[in-house]
């Protein structure tokens, strides 16, 4: 049942919206984060129609169908494609039911405190492409699944498992206790990451845009990699490095295991 | 022309690598922190003039009442002129001899979004990428925007803005290179590809991938594919994995 509290808007007026037509169908289909109310483009082929208020439909989702300037603005922005949604608060999932049934070989992220909804969408999609099981992030300074986050992730945010911790360093030592290792990364460390055992059941943590991660997270780390830099810029944007090491432990359990 | 930037990593870079470029820094306050001291400390080293912007109140409320391009909102600022392009052939001068003829070089084929060209530069530097290409019609301009994202790496890679990606790429072949084009559509993966050559990794269109033509020019194509339930990649994101991937068995 969904109470009363959870029903209200994602954040601002503006962030409660998400548009364009990729991210929309996409979420529709999923199912994981229903919205609250569709709005289509009156201009919209009737096929295109059609398929989104089947979807809507399916959901108990009331739709209406608006000019197509109506949908602009709305949203402030043009490019919705005619699609446009209301969305309430994005539903995290529980760190425990996370844990409950991980696969042999788990690969899980934990977000320190990502603070731009470009690279946080940009590591959840790297993430849901990469296969990893689920993400963790911290409650506060951490961005929020929010429309823009939607959008940049390209719509993985419905298709893997995030969930808010209060304290990631007690939940890496859970992680710990039922034998996943946890690697932080670090431009300093010394091990590169392709010469770390990927092959075991593994959590990776990602640090803040300019202040990295935690002291009392990186204490409790049982390694602590780095990305080898061969040019002259030490310096990596943290989307980037995430889907560098996520490939990197793809790589090597895909290179161990049978060849596909 | 002159770009606005208000990142202060990629000011620090443009004070290093082209000193004469910066124009003035101006500054919302007389004791900056953090890494705008040290934009001031290398500014004043070199004479640059350093300008006090405008007194303005509360800066939360400024930043919310400001016009999005005023660009005097009392953020620090520094005012540099744009790095010059240079030839395709110059991109590719000695290409055999860089790096063991190991070098690596981008082909950026109409990449729009400002963020993911910045992105895709601050990986070029870290990964030591030799130059990159940048079609001139569809790809994103060298904004305030991109440089910033770059935080430097615009200034350390050197780059050429050709008008026909296939004539630059069919320049590169002669000066021996190899074209390695990123496509989810291939079939081989990243493992396949040789190592012991010189590479120019083209990447595609956010939407759209490599044209027909462009596809053409490579002597391989490889794709990043996961098993995941989403398909494919943000190209920035790809083009710091592969790059990863290319540099890292030298």
């Amino acid at each position: 049942m969904r109470g009363k509290r959870e029903r209200k808007l994602l954040g601002s007026h503006q962030k409660c919206w998400l548009w364009g037509r990729n991210v929309v169908v996409e979420t529709l289909r999923a199912g994981k984060w229903p919205a609250l109310e569709l709005w289509l483009a009156d201009r919209l082929p009737p096929d295109a129609q059609r398929v989104a208020m089947e979807l809507a439909t399916r959901a108990e989702i009331p739709v209406s169908v608006e000019p197509y300037d109506e949908l602009t603005s709305r949203c402030r922005s043009a490019e919705h494609q005619g699609y446009l949604a209301k969305m309430p608060p994005y539903p995290y999932d529980d760190a425990a039911n996370l844990l409950r049934t991980p696969s042999p070989c788990p690969l899980y992220l934990m977000l320190d405190s990502i603070q731009d909804p470009h690279n946080f969408g940009a590591i959840v999609r790297s993430a849901a492409v990469l296969s990893a099981e689920g993400i963790f992030v911290r409650n506060r300074e951490q961005a929020e699944v929010t429309s823009a986050v939607a959008r940049s992730s390209a719509g993985a945010v419905n298709h893997i498992p995030l969930a808010r911790v209060d304290d990631l360093a007690a939940c890496a030592r859970d992680l710990q206790r039922l034998e996943i290792q946890v690697l932080g990364t670090h431009v300093d460390a010394q091990t590169k990451i392709f010469e770390c055992d990927f092959c075991r059941p593994t959590a990776v943590v990602l640090g803040n845009e300019g202040e990295g991660i935690e002291d009392d997270l990186l204490a409790t780390c049982d390694h602590i990699v780095t990305i080898p830099c061969p040019g002259k810029v030490d310096s990596l944007n943290v989307a980037a490095c995430a889907g560098i090491v996520l490939y990197e432990a793809m790589r090597q359990r895909s290179a161990k295991g049978a060849p596909s | 022309m002159a770009v606005h930037l208000r990142n202060p990593h990629s000011v620090l870079a443009a004070l290093e690598q082209r000193p004469q470029a910066v124009v003035e820094i101006r500054l919302p306050t007389d004791k900056p922190t953090g890494a705008w001291r040290q934009v001031v400390e290398a500014a004043r080293e070199i004479r640059v003039p350093i300008l006090r912007s405008a007194p303005v109140g509360d800066s939360r409320r400024r930043q919310r009442h400001a016009p999005a391009n005023s660009g005097r909102s009392g953020q620090a600022e520094a005012t540099v002129k744009e790095r010059a392009t240079v030839s395709v052939e110059e991109l590719f001068a000695n290409a055999v001899s860089v790096r063991d003829g190991c070098g690596l070089w981008l082909a950026l084929d109409r990449i729009q979004d400002p963020h993911n060209v910045g992105a895709i530069f601050r990986a070029a530097a870290f990964f030591g990428v030799v130059g990159v290409i940048i079609t001139r019609d569809q790809s994103a301009p060298l904004s305030q925007t991109v440089y910033d994202v770059a935080s430097g790496g615009i200034e350390h890679v050197p780059f050429s803005s050709p008008p026909n990606l296939s004539r630059a790429l069919k320049t590169a072949k002669k000066a021996g290179l190899w074209i390695l084009g990123a496509t989810e559509h291939a079939e081989t993966g990243m493992s396949d590809v040789a190592r012991d050559r010189p590479w120019v990794l083209v990447l595609g269109n956010e939407e759209g991938g490599l044209r027909r033509l462009t596809l053409d020019q490579c002597d391989c194509v490889c794709a990043l594919s996961g098993a995941g339930p989403v398909k494919s990649l943000n190209v920035s994101v790809a083009a710091g994995v592969l790059m990863s991937q290319l540099t890292s068995l030298h």
